[in-house]
């Protein structure tokens, strides 16, 4: 009788329990790719939202003297003395906080003792906006170390 | 007496375990395991986290009327210290929306109301809208945000660009995209050559890389029979007739052809043709390539062409320059003699099929042509593709995926018919565009966008009309010949290859602006698209500067600066020290070169324009690089000074 009773409990508990815990959704990423089928990799490099933000307005802003990538050798780079330090350096942008990297781009160079060159954006971009260039600049920084 | 005992004890026992199913169901739901387990990830944390409270969560987003219990799992939305956490418990990206009022399934898709992973994300049988794979979540904001252009959705607004572009709505009504102007087809019988057009139908982009007709893919015999069949259009509309060629151009030979040929090619450089025609894939992009085009085209149409655009080709927008008739002969004589395609396939001798007129019309019928081409007085043809209005909200149960290897969702089908238009089924129209795989991303995602969701209207952003700015008299007959629209944008009207000039004669000076008419240096050097030497004549120059003078002016900026030595000198310091100007503009060529080179400054813009460009840059161009450095009065009035002072 008693063993019975525990089948039967322990079947309405497996029963109940229909799947383990997880991960939801992982589409893209582990399905097989058939002809004209989008992959991940086919796909705009695999960047977050903030990360992506960040990258329009890094290009829009920033990469006339940062580079494209970083690495500090956009068309206007040449007429700068002294250069714009490059992005590219993981150390180098590790080393600064989330913090300190704002305080740079919204004061601009002035507001942290560095070269007037570098004007600060505070008014022009808001406080989000400023946050997904920061993320941004680390993707720079990890792509440049990938590569290496 | 015992077999009443034992059924009494079974039926008691099954009882027991009836009425055990309910609270031991609900005690293994499947979120309560998300539950504790991030109970779990959060005690790994240094941060003190508040663990979740057990129980169904949901947002009732009541503008949108939807109730979304995605958060029930989704636990660490709000929480910073879970950016990198496992899912479903990561931190969101921080957003303009707020997840209070919006939900989550206006933009993620899947099923709000769902408890279990499977049905909330809509992996199952019968959901047609689920969760929206990644990459192509942009296609949500194109929900409300009708406007072409959303700054924060940069592969929605590539995708609008591209499908404004390519024209799309030459076969599918799309929504209100307008439609393109596209060049007529009058005429065409005298403008190419045979072996041009043909090898042009048969593959566009054999011609040139950045062609924008796409690939029909028409078999030989369609492309012969095609061909002969718009070689019969012979005649211009509106009945123009094709002035004969200078005899500059068709009897001088040796020297003096070299001489005309070199004038030409100075008259080419100077009316700077590659700001708009590229030439072998260098210079703007707003006109067809002219690497081979003495190859394509008669010499005789290019030089009615060059006399008075607008004469053969109604509606386009290129100008009519003021070139002499020796000028005219000269650039003529230039192209013909420069753009010649040394490489072009001969075709093998050809004898029209005799029935070449019904099948070439037949071809045309098919592949609908006439969608984009206006052709004799063949009527527009209706869009002839499904409309893709709110091709957003199609069910998977309407998209017919033939054998084709794709996954079957709503994305996959647009993705892989905009890359290959006819995998699904060979009897397909619907041309080659040979677009990239960002390219198709970016549309797939703008047509995602469009749904037939009900949204309510104060949520929706509209697109903002575009402005019906038509200038009449001497100023809107020059607008036209020389289709400034095509380049400028006054009120709202034209394209912004160019300087927006709503007020720019409160920006410029009068002087400046006529003689930038006679000489249009170039004040940004990195820029591919530079206005033109229209060759105007000084009546035409007064008629257009009076006219702007007039209409193109806010008077609001006008302002006097006083220029005094101290003012000046307080002014340059804050240009060289403070802000450090010269980063991006140049004077005496010091500086860079990311803005307008300033030398000059003084006698080309208006001091209370340059005050409040300084205090807000953005106010006049959205989107511009130089920053607002939130300058106050004194600060705006010293560099006023300092930039009126440099003369």
């Amino acid at each position: 009788m008693k063993h019975t009773f525990t089948l039967c409990c322990s079947l309405l508990i497996l029963g109940c329990s229909r799947e383990g815990i997880r991960t939801p959704h992982q589409t893209g990423s582990d399905t097989t790719v058939a002809a004209g089928q989008p992959s991940r990799d086919m796909l705009t490099p695999m960047l977050t939202y903030e990360q992506r933000q960040g990258r329009e307005i890094y290009l829009r802003y920033c990469s006339v003297c940062h580079g494209e990538r970083g690495g500090a050798d956009g068309f206007n780079t040449y007429n700068l003395d002294p250069k714009p330090h490059t992005l590219a350096d993981s150390a180098y942008v590790a080393a600064i906080s989330d913090a300190a990297l704002t305080q740079v781009i919204g004061f601009g160079g002035r507001g942290v003792n560095r070269s007037v060159l570098m004007p600060g954006y505070q008014w022009t971009l808001n406080r989000d906006r400023i946050s997904y260039v920061v993320s941004f600049v680390r993707v720079l920084a990890r792509n440049a170390e990938i590569k290496q | 007496m015992n077999k009443f005992r034992v059924a009494f004890a079974v039926s008691s026992v099954v009882l027991l375990i009836v009425l055990a199913v309910s609270p031991l169901k609900d005690f293994f739901r499947e979120w309560k395991r998300y539950q504790l387990r991030y109970d779990d990830v959060i005690s790994q944390l240094p941060q003190r986290i508040n663990p979740a409270e057990i129980g169904i969560k949901q947002i009732w987003a009541q503008k949108l009327d939807r109730v979304d219990r995605c958060t029930t799992c989704h636990l660490g939305l709000d929480e910073k210290a879970l950016e990198n956490a496992e899912q479903p418990f990561r931190t969101h990206p921080r957003i303009y929306h707020k997840v209070e009022d919006f939900g989550c399934t206006v933009c993620h898709e899947g099923q709000g109301s769902a408890t279990t992973v499977a049905e909330a994300h809509g992996d199952i049988e019968f959901w047609d809208r689920p969760i929206v794979p990644p990459g192509f979540m942009e296609a949500s904001c194109g929900k409300c945000h009708k406007e072409h252009e959303v700054p924060e959705a940069p592969i929605l607004t590539l995708g609008r660009k591209l499908i404004r572009e390519s024209n799309c709505t030459g076969c599918h009504k799309i929504g209100k995209y307008p439609r393109q102007w596209v060049p007529s087809l009058d005429g065409i019988g005298t403008k190419v050559n045979r072996a041009w057009l043909f090898n042009w139908l048969k593959n566009p982009k054999g011609y040139f890389a950045n062609a924008k007709m796409p690939n029909f893919l028409l078999t030989d015999d369609e492309a012969n029979n095609l061909t002969d069949f718009l070689l019969t259009y012979k005649s211009f509309s509106n009945d123009v007739q094709l002035d004969s060629l200078p005899t500059l151009v068709t009897s001088v030979t040796g020297a003096q052809r070299d001489k005309l040929v070199e004038l030409g090619s100075t008259r080419f450089r100077e009316a700077r043709c590659i700001s708009c025609h590229p030439i072998n894939g260098r210079g703007g992009y707003v006109a067809t390539d002219l690497v081979k085009v003495a190859s394509k085209t008669n010499v005789q149409w290019i030089y009615n062409y060059i006399k008075n655009p607008k004469r053969l080709q109604p509606g386009v927008q290129m100008p009519r320059f003021g070139f002499t008739q020796t000028d005219l002969a000269a650039v003529t004589a230039y192209i013909e003699s420069e753009f010649v395609d040394y490489d072009m396939k001969e075709l093998p001798p050809h004898t029209p099929d005799p029935g070449y007129y019904e099948k070439g019309l037949a071809v045309l019928k098919k592949y609908n042509c006439t969608g984009c081409h206006t052709l004799g007085d063949m009527k527009k043809a209706e869009a002839m593709g499904p409309e893709l209005t709110v091709v957003g909200s199609k069910s998977k149960y309407e998209i017919d995926f033939g054998k084709a290897e794709v996954e079957h969702s709503l994305p996959s089908y647009l993705y892989a018919k905009l890359k290959h238009p006819r995998v699904f089924s060979a009897a397909m129209k619907m041309p080659e565009y040979e677009f990239s795989d960002n390219e198709a991303q970016a549309i797939t995602v703008a047509l995602l966008g469009n749904t037939n969701e009900n949204i309510p209207e104060q949520l929706k952003i509209p697109p903002t009309p575009s402005g019906t700015f038509d200038p009449q008299g001497a100023f809107g007959r020059l607008a036209d010949t020389l289709a400034c629209f095509g380049c400028h944008t006054m009120f709202g009207r034209g394209r912004l290859v160019a300087t927006n000039l709503s007020i720019e004669a409160s920006q410029a000076q009068r002087k400046w602006i006529e003689g930038y008419f006679k000489i249009p240096y170039s004040l940004r050097p990195i820029l591919t698209e530079r206005m033109p030497n229209l060759f105007l004549s000084d009546l035409e120059i007064k008629t257009i500067v009076d006219y702007m003078e007039a209409v193109f002016a806010a008077d609001s900026i006008e302002r006097e600066i006083s220029i005094d030595a101290a003012t000046v000198a307080q002014g340059k310091l804050l240009y060289y020290g403070t802000y450090g100007c010269q980063g991006c503009h140049q004077i005496n060529l010091k500086g860079g070169f990311v803005g307008p080179a300033l030398d000059k400054v003084g006698s080309r813009l208006k001091p209370g324009w340059i005050y409040h460009w300084l205090k807000n840059p953005q106010s006049f161009k959205p989107g511009t690089i130089e920053p607002n450095n939130n300058l106050n009065e004194t600060e705006a009035r010293a560099m006023t000074a300092f930039l009126m002072s440099l003369q």
